[in-house]
């Protein structure tokens, strides 16, 4: 690969939201079908599609607070990651374009969701490329907290790279975490989302699939 | 921020063009043009965005100078007209909307800089930016005339003419209600380079629109501009910025492309860089669509050199204008070029035009593309059209909105390109193994677009033979039907992953073999070696089939 082209594809993953700072390797983190319905992992991220029509009456107040109302009612999970609001005005439209906030609450994601209002504040429709990356550090304190809150049973290592495919559509980027369950006799894995930084799935430990397999 | 420097013109460009603009669709009055002499059209003083129109004091005459209307083929006559929104007191070309430098080929200032292509280690010369255009005597800038014959310069026509444009395209999306841009955006034009080697200015053929923060990153030419801007360079028989459309396409970028549609990102089919494309179309769209006319570039982008540096070729040259009026198609008109595949999606833009009339058809399309984000691709772009459109206007007027982009394919593409167009229009683009990061691929980096190859009625092997230039080693993900897609368990749903033989330098040949091939397959390009590209490709049928490579019933 020439160097050019390594320069505009480093360039372009920055753009497409992965912070050499957090996430060594440069893997985009924006995996997805455009037209495909908003992702669902795991039933922590439920939201009806990745852009599309909605029909939001937002109360009263800033065009930023409509579109965080709109966000709230329609992406939940993503509420506590929007940062600095960027608003765009025609005649007929407003557009709230937001930068999203990583894991460490810096903004790793330039304008990924937008919010678009009518002129009577009502929410038109929403644009979302997907929310910052977790870092792998990141990814093994939350498999942590999770082993401990479902099983205390386990440990967590270091987190590698892999993709996961959720469903139809996109494959997920994620972080696979193994927990040992048992030092040398039992282990399994934790996926967690490198866009949402949430746990997406867990294998079954290498006991309990022979337990099922018998 | 962060920033990509993109938005170059090419590949773009046009033909034929009305004698005035018409903007009146958008708001924007113009004025009324009359012809008063051999080669100067007379204009009545813009004010159409009800602007104060100047306010240089002691300028008995107004801030009046000669422009091309469009470029000096389609409109040779230059007209006058009134330079807007000035505020500089001396009169330099900076206004509320812009400011305009010449980059001066001058030795002495200009900020020298090293470039390291291959360890060689360059020594560069920056052209210096300044104000250069100033009022004569009489208050006006009429004195500052296009030069006699083409000529590498720094003339201070250049930034007459990119002022006046600016306001216009300006004043138009003003018209429209966008003003994100209401403050002096930076250009430069004139933009050259000297090069000690060879003791020469270097032309730059091109014109781009820079975002902000663009020479924080990898390039070496900085000219102390940190906010966007928009640069325009020249040639010896070009100058970028006697273009209107031109200048309205890299400031369209500036307007709506700069934090939206840069991204490049990894889907189930592979490398996804439509969203760049979209923002070449919407850059072409909004440029044709001001100047009423469906063509961009016809005196820019036609005939146009490539850059050299020092006699060394270092870009494409040819006709190299866009016409939106071309039938367009996804998915076989995809290049993997964004330049070339915008202009599918520009093309649906400009039929919604004509089936709406401009001034609606404008107002859907902007009302769609501010809520973009960075990685909308086409079905997004289409679909957000299609529903601005309905809630905008009426059904059966969205339908037909939705007519046109289905006409082109843009609702749900899949991207694989017939081997017979592979390469036909421009050569497509493969990034190198390793371009990704840890992932499923490993090293592997999948392509934009896949291979089609149709595989007769009878036939029980083919060869795909690809053309390529540069070091590929390449694999192919083979699929019978619709594209090939990544994930799941196996990594993709291919049936089988067949190495491509590389029985020459500058061929790479895929044996599909078996007793139940015939039909449409689609082939997933993994690149594991460098960069490379491939400039053609054909399909034949093997007499005598060998082993076969892929199972029955696939």
């Amino acid at each position: 690969m020439n160097a050019s082209w390594m320069t505009l594809l480093a360039l372009a993953t920055r753009l497409a939201g992965v912070d050499p700072t957090l996430e060594a390797g440069g893997l985009p983190s924006t995996v997805g079908d455009p037209s495909s319905a908003w992702r669902v992992s795991a039933g922590q991220v439920a939201s009806p599609a990745r852009h599309g029509r909605i029909h939001h009456v937002t109360p009263p107040g800033s065009s930023a607070d409509r579109a965080r109302s709109a966000v709230a009612a329609t992406l939940p999970a993503v509420l506590g990651r929007l940062g600095e609001a960027t608003v765009t005005e025609t005649h007929e439209r407003v557009a709230v374009s937001f930068e999203l906030l990583g894991p460490d609450r810096a903004p790793v994601f330039e304008r990924r969701l937008s919010v678009v209002l009518d002129r009577a504040g009502v929410a038109r429709r929403v644009h979302f490329d997907g929310l910052p990356v977790a870092t792998p550090s990141a990814a093994t304190v939350r498999a942590e907290v999770a082993v401990s809150a479902a099983t205390a049973l386990g440990r967590a290592g270091d987190a590698r790279a892999g993709w996961l495919p959720l469903a139809l559509g996109p494959l997920e980027p994620v972080w696979r975490v193994p927990v040992v369950v048992m030092p040398f006799v039992d282990h399994r894995w934790l996926y967690v989302s490198r866009v949402t930084g949430l746990v997406v799935r867990s294998t079954q430990s290498a006991l309990q699939h022979r337990e099922v397999a018998r | 921020m962060r920033a990509l420097v993109c938005g170059c013109v090419f590949w773009a460009a046009c033909t034929e063009s009305p004698a005035a603009p018409v903007a009146a669709d958008a708001g924007v009055d113009v004025g009324v043009a009359s012809e008063t002499h051999d080669d100067v059209v007379a204009v009545e003083p813009e004010v159409g965005s009800g602007e104060d129109v100047g306010s240089a004091p002691d300028v008995p005459l107004g801030p009046l100078a000669s422009v091309w209307l469009e470029n000096p083929i389609d409109s040779p006559k230059t007209t006058e007209v009134t330079l807007l929104h000035l505020t500089d007191p001396d009169g330099r070309l900076v206004g509320e909307f812009a400011n305009v430098r010449n980059c001066v080929a001058d030795k002495e200032r200009g900020k020298v800089v090293t470039v390291d292509p291959g360890g060689i280690g360059l020594q560069l010369t920056l052209c210096a930016p300044d104000h250069t255009a100033r009022p004569g005597d009489d208050g006006t800038y009429l004195h500052l005339r296009p030069p006699e014959t083409p000529v590498i310069d720094s003339d201070a026509f250049a930034e007459v003419m990119m002022y006046h444009h600016l306001q216009r395209i300006h004043d138009y999306f003003q018209g429209l209600g966008l003003t994100d841009l209401d403050h002096p955006l930076p250009a430069l034009v004139n933009l050259q380079v000297y090069l000690p080697l060879c003791d020469t200015w270097s032309a730059f053929g091109n014109a781009l629109f820079t975002p902000e923060g663009s020479f924080t990153y990898a390039i070496e030419f900085d000219f102390d501009i940190d906010e966007p801007a928009i640069m325009f360079g020249q040639t010896a028989t070009k100058d970028f910025a006697y273009e209107a459309d031109v200048i309205s396409h890299e400031y369209t970028h500036a307007m709506v492309g700069s934090t939206r549609l840069n991204a490049i990102f990894v889907d189930e089919q592979g490398l996804n860089n439509l969203p760049g494309a979209l923002n070449e179309a919407y850059a072409d769209y909004f440029a044709t669509s001001l100047a009423d006319e469906s063509v961009i570039g016809n005196y820019a982008l036609n005939a146009v050199e490539g850059l050299t540096v020092c006699g060394v070729p270092l870009s494409v040259s040819g006709n190299l204008q866009r016409d939106l009026t071309a039938d367009r198609r996804c998915p076989d008109d995809l290049t993997a070029e964004v330049h070339a595949d915008g202009e599918i999606f520009a093309s649906a833009l400009w039929a919604i035009r004509e089936a709406l009339g401009p001034a609606v058809a404008d107002r859907v399309i902007l009302d769609a593309v501010i809520g973009f984000t960075q990685a909308t691709d086409f079905a997004a772009a289409a679909e957000a059209t299609i529903i601005e459109a309905e809630d905008q206007l009426d059904n059966a007027t969205a339908d037909k909105v939705r007519q046109v982009f289905i006409d082109r394919g843009l609702l749900g593409c899949e991207r694989v390109v017939p081997a017979a167009k592979l390469g036909a229009r421009l050569a497509l683009q493969f990034a190198g193994g390793g371009a990704l990061g840890p992932g499923p691929l490993g090293d592997d980096t999948p392509g934009f677009v896949q291979v089609g190859v149709d595989v007769p009625e009878g036939a029980q092997e083919v060869l795909l033979t690809l053309q390529v230039q540069g070091d590929a080693v390449i694999d192919g993900l083979v699929k019978p039907g619709g594209a090939v897609k990544l994930g799941g368990d196996n990594g993709s749903d291919a049936v089988a992953r067949l190495a491509f033989d590389a029985p020459s330098k500058n061929t790479r040949v895929l044996r599909l073999s078996g007793p139940c091939i015939a039909g449409r397959w689609s082939v997933l390009v993994l690149s594991r070696g460098d960069d490379f590209a491939v400039v053609g490709a054909t399909v034949t049928a093997v007499d005598a089939p060998g082993e076969p490579t892929v199972p029955c019933g696939s």
